[in-house]
């Protein structure tokens, strides 16, 4: 039989197609519908929830507290004195986006069991302590807390607490939740030792009353303001609903008073997406910033990052060393960004770790001959100048030379190679079958494998540079990069011979973190596993002075002690440079670096981003 | 009798189909352009350390003394390669004249080389490359003569680095220079090494998983068959990026490795084309008599069956070359490949500047070999698949 296709089957095919076409945009039309329902639904509950609370205030009778603080906007504790300067500009506008780019992805969101520095970037906005260093002074002020009174030993420390804070669910903060927060740190069953081990110099955080809180410590500590003025503050009734299991494995529960709220609901935050976006708290208790939104980009290539940044889909951005020798003689780039470059104590150092206990066994980096050995062969001064294109000034210490801990009669070890060589022979290693390789007094070679983040290219050639150096004096070494994650994880098994990073500073750095024996066992920093039992007691000793002067005369012996035993090799304290749109005003230079976000806004006829 | 037929069947059939087959491939001249191609590939794999390198092949000091460093800076794969070059053309020249068995001689002094070599070559692993530059120019180094090429491929020029780096080509680097300062040439020159032995590594493993898994599915078909397609299955849905990507990640970078996960699971398509010319075999007559003379299943497989069967594979293998090559230049592109060896994607990675500048001398020349290698490879499969086909044989001579 004849079976052609003719032309009502033809017909009869379109008709189908149309059909099905037809019948899956209603499908997609639904689904839009569908998920504007939703959002609407969630705003109509959290509008109830917030009548509520208002109806639940009227019942109270909050009319003349009202008033209260309306007279006490006039204080001189008014943390937001700066930001109202700010809203009171000519320009100023409410809105637009900060679109804020990370080199990394970021796994986890939950306070406390994220050790990541990028977490700690978005946990900023969101969570909030009792008091904060003002950014031009350095001097504490007022937060959460209206005022605090010090007892003469110092080791009691009570606030008084605002009573007109309250979390983004529009539930007032309390001092429940600031002993909830000490408790919750405390608890064992939390995954957050580095936390714990901060705030063990607590004794006890007792809430009186509703509105203030007593803090305890167990001895002086000269840190001991910043530790309980800097306690991120948690909300006990949204983190009271999980267990500490459920807590420790969540990956996004990030919940607090601060002006920016996550932008989905913290229990159903995943990893991976390419970005993470805070939404302004529109309950915000204080000034609201400007900013509608901030949105945390992901994208881990150095080049990728760049070309977004230029074609203004990110709006700052931290060029690497190379990059910033080619951008700064861009003529398009500057007309389109503001530039800003500076150096302050907070913005930390790289070093070289040279790990001394590898699998319970001492390494050679154990001698300290050996590692001052490898400090000769780095020639810091040319890898500042080259590799980091005069952005870096070589370091001998953790403390920042231009701050005061910093000990001025200590010299930079000098590049010196023939020193180094003789040193390494002192150590018993000299080359002993004439292969160039130079060997311990059991033949074995001295090789190393140095693990850096694959990630980035800054440090990829530096591991070249250090290979060539160290190939000088008959030592091989191997470049090692790794993934990020892995990299933490072989670090915290310390498994690796020697590797390089950077630590962020803070304005008094404690090496107590890093350098103290304490800190060796139990996943602490102290990974290279260097101990000095003269160290250990001048930072105990340093730590419970409290009388600045004789501190740091105490801060200039550790520097020297770090100096002669090299446990790294300091590398540099670098300059930052950053671009950002043009569109944000108010940026201003302080003493930590940039003001924040929540100070900078975009005038209206300027805006990029909305909804 | 039939055994007598048999093998004189055996011996005489393939070899001469095997021999036809190659003579009409090399008669085309895809396949000539791409060999020859391969051979400038593979002379530099080869001779990479002869035609590019720091160390100078002589050196006289100033006590009047002749070294070679080049020599001792030979790695035990440098002297393997070098050395089994020569006795193969040795032993395939003394053949012409007297007939022996040279494969098998071949075979074992290979594996004698390759046991000597990797005990006792040891070259100095702390290499300084300025050190021939400084020695020379303080006068310790009377005379030194150096190779075509004559700076290594980690050889990034310490003593004068900032001037030496991202130099377009010119008199003294052809090809220019990279972002750490090498010459991009002795680079290229050395990644001709990584670019071959993944190709070839690699489509071997596959080649022996496919043959043997397909062969086996082929003759025995029934539920053999069907649990090995159910696995052909489950490994072609393995995405082979993603999981290189993982493993690197996981375990580091390792060439062996890379190798051997391109192999694991690019055997499936050798497998099924195995199967399919089994199944077509096991009815036929030879195979037939050879199962009734008793001969063990290896024989039956792999002596009788496989040579008539081969053939479509090796097309689909010269092919798989190719990919192989693409997915470790794909590797090193996005930044996944080897630390400090050279490697075309590697390099082709560079060309986008940290600046957002382009070097296009780091685009051009590592591109034009990625796609010359792999276009030469698609050229010789495409020529053997016609010269088996004798249908599109027939077509092509009209």
């Amino acid at each position: 039989m004849d079976n052609r296709f003719g032309f009502k089957d033809l017909i009869v095919c379109v008709l189908l197609i149309a059909m099905i076409i037809s019948f899956w945009l209603g499908r997609v039309q639904y689904d839009r519908q569908w998920d504007q329902l939703r959002a609407m639904n969630q705003v109509l509950v959290e509008q109830k929830d917030q009548l509520q609370q208002i109806r639940q205030l009227l019942a109270n009778g909050v009319q003349a507290k009202v008033q209260q603080t309306g007279s006490e906007s006039v204080d001189e504790n008014d943390p937001f004195t700066r930001l109202r300067e700010v809203r009171a500009k000519p320009d100023f506008s409410q809105g637009d986006w900060f679109v804020y780019p990370f080199g990394s992805t970021v796994g986890k969101l939950t306070p406390l069991v994220s050790a990541d520095v990028y977490q700690s970037v978005i946990a900023s906005q969101v969570l909030e302590s009792l008091a904060v260093r003002d950014p031009v002074t350095l001097a504490w002020k007022p937060w959460i807390a209206k005022s605090w009174t010090v007892s003469e030993d110092g080791l009691t420390i009570t606030f008084e607490l605002r009573e007109d804070v309250h979390f983004s669910d529009g539930v007032s903060l309390t001092a429940e939740d600031i002993v909830f927060s000490y408790d919750w740190i405390m608890n064992p069953k939390i995954a957050a030792p580095r936390d714990r081990a901060y705030y063990s110099k607590l004794a006890t955080v007792k809430a009186e009353g509703k509105y203030r809180v007593v803090f305890t410590l167990k001895e002086a500590y000269f840190k001991g303001f910043d530790i309980c003025g800097g306690l991120s503050v948690m909300a006990k009734h949204f983190y009271n609903q999980f267990t500490e299991e459920q807590f420790n494995e969540s990956p996004g529960l990030l919940f607090g008073s601060g002006p920016y709220k996550l932008s989905v609901n913290p229990k159903q935050w995943k990893p991976g997406t390419g970005k993470v976006e805070l939404v302004r708290n529109d309950q915000y208790w204080g000034v609201q910033p400007a900013m509608d939104r901030i949105v945390y980009r992901e994208i881990t290539d150095d080049t990728a990052r760049l070309v977004s940044f230029r074609n203004g889909e990110l709006d700052r951005y931290n060029p690497t060393p190379e990059q910033y020798l080619a951008l700064k003689k861009d003529p398009q780039l500057r007309k389109q960004k503001q530039f800003f470059e500076y150096e302050t104590i907070t913005g930390g150092y790289r070093y070289l770790a040279w790990n001394q206990m590898k699998e319970g066994v001492p390494t050679r980096f154990a001698d300290k001959r050996v590692r001052r050995a490898m400090t000769l062969l780095t020639n810091r001064q040319q890898m500042a100048k080259r590799l980091m294109v005069g952005l870096a000034t070589p370091t001998s210490s953790p403390f920042h030379r231009l701050g005061p801990q910093a000990n001025p009669d200590v010299q930079l070890w000098p590049y010196d190679t023939k020193q180094a060589k003789a040193l390494l022979a002192e150590a018993g290693f000299k080359d002993r079958d004439g292969d160039g390789i130079i060997e311990s007094a059991t033949g074995e070679p001295f090789e190393f494998k140095l693990i850096y983040p694959a990630s980035s290219k800054n440090y990829q050639q530096m591991a070249f540079y250090l290979k060539d150096a160290y190939a000088r004096a008959g030592i091989v070494m191997e470049p090692d990069p790794l993934e990020w994650t892995i990299m933490l994880q072989r670090i915290g098994q310390r498994k690796f011979d020697a590797m390089t990073l950077g630590w962020s500073g803070s304005v008094e750095g404690d090496p107590f973190q890093i350098f103290h024996s304490d800190q060796v066992s139990d996943g602490g920093d102290n990974y290279v596993h260097y101990i000095n039992k003269d160290l250990d007691r001048l930072i105990d000793q340093a730590r419970v002075t409290m009388d600045e002067d004789t501190r740091m005369k105490i801060w200039h012996q550790v520097h020297s002690i770090l100096h002669e035993d090299q446990p790294y090799t300091f590398l540099w304290t670098s300059r930052a440079v950053m671009f950002v749109d043009k569109r944000f005003k108010n940026i201003q230079r302080v003493k930590t670096g940039l003001n924040g976000i929540e100070e900078w806004y975009v005038p209206r006829a300027l805006q990029h981003w909305s909804e | 009798m039939t055994k007598d037929l048999q093998t004189k069947s055996d011996s005489a059939l393939p070899r001469s189909y095997a021999a036809r087959i190659l003579l009409d491939t090399m008669g085309r001249w895809g396949a000539r352009a791409g060999l020859l191609w391969i051979g400038i590939v593979a002379f530099c794999a080869i001779f990479a350390p002869v035609i590019a390198s720091s160390h100078p092949i002589l050196l006289q000091t100033a006590d009047g003394q002749w070294t070679s460093p080049m020599l001792r800076h030979l790695s035990a794969v440098d002297v393997i390669l070098l050395v089994m070059t020569f006795w193969t053309g040795l032993l395939l020249i003394v053949r012409m004249w007297v007939k022996y068995p040279w494969f098998k001689i071949w075979c074992f002094s290979l594996l004698v080389l390759t046991v000597l070599s990797l005990s006792f070559v040891k070259p100095p692993k702390a290499i300084v490359y300025s050190h021939y530059r400084e020695i020379l120019a303080s006068g310790d180094a009377q005379y030194a003569f150096f190779a075509v090429v004559p700076y290594s491929p980690t050889d990034r020029f310490r003593e004068r680095v900032e001037e030496m780096r991202l130099l377009s080509p010119s008199g003294e680097h052809w090809m220019g220079t990279t972002g750490s300062g090498e010459d991009l040439l002795s680079r290229m020159i050395h990644a001709c090494r990584i670019a071959l032995a993944i190709g070839f590594i690699a489509t071997g493993i596959a080649l022996v998983l496919g043959v043997t898994i397909g062969g086996l599915m082929g003759y025995f078909s029934g539920i053999v068959d069907l649990l090995g397609m159910r696995l052909v299955e489950v490994f072609s849905a393995i995405p082979t990026i993603f999981l290189l990507i993982a493993f690197v990640a996981f375990y580091g970078r390792n060439l062996y490795l890379i190798m051997v996960i391109l192999g694991l699971t690019g055997w499936v398509g050798y497998a099924v084309f195995v199967r399919a010319e089994f199944l077509k075999l096991r009815q036929q007559d030879f195979v037939q008599a050879a199962i009734a003379c008793g001969l063990p299943l290896r024989s039956v497989l792999f002596r009788h069956m496989l040579p008539n069967g081969i053939t479509p594979v090796l097309v689909s293998a010269s092919f798989g070359v190719a990919g192989a090559i693409l997915s470790e230049s794909t590797l090193s592109f996005l930044g996944l490949g080897l630390v400090e060896e050279p490697s075309w994607g590697q390099m082709l990675n560079e060309t986008r500047g940290l600046g957002g500048s382009f070097f296009w001398w780091m685009g051009i020349y590592p591109g034009l070999a990625i796609f010359l290698t792999v276009f030469a490879y698609n050229l010789v499969g495409e020529s053997l698949r016609d010269a088996i086909d004798p249908h599109l044989k027939k077509a092509s001579h009209l």
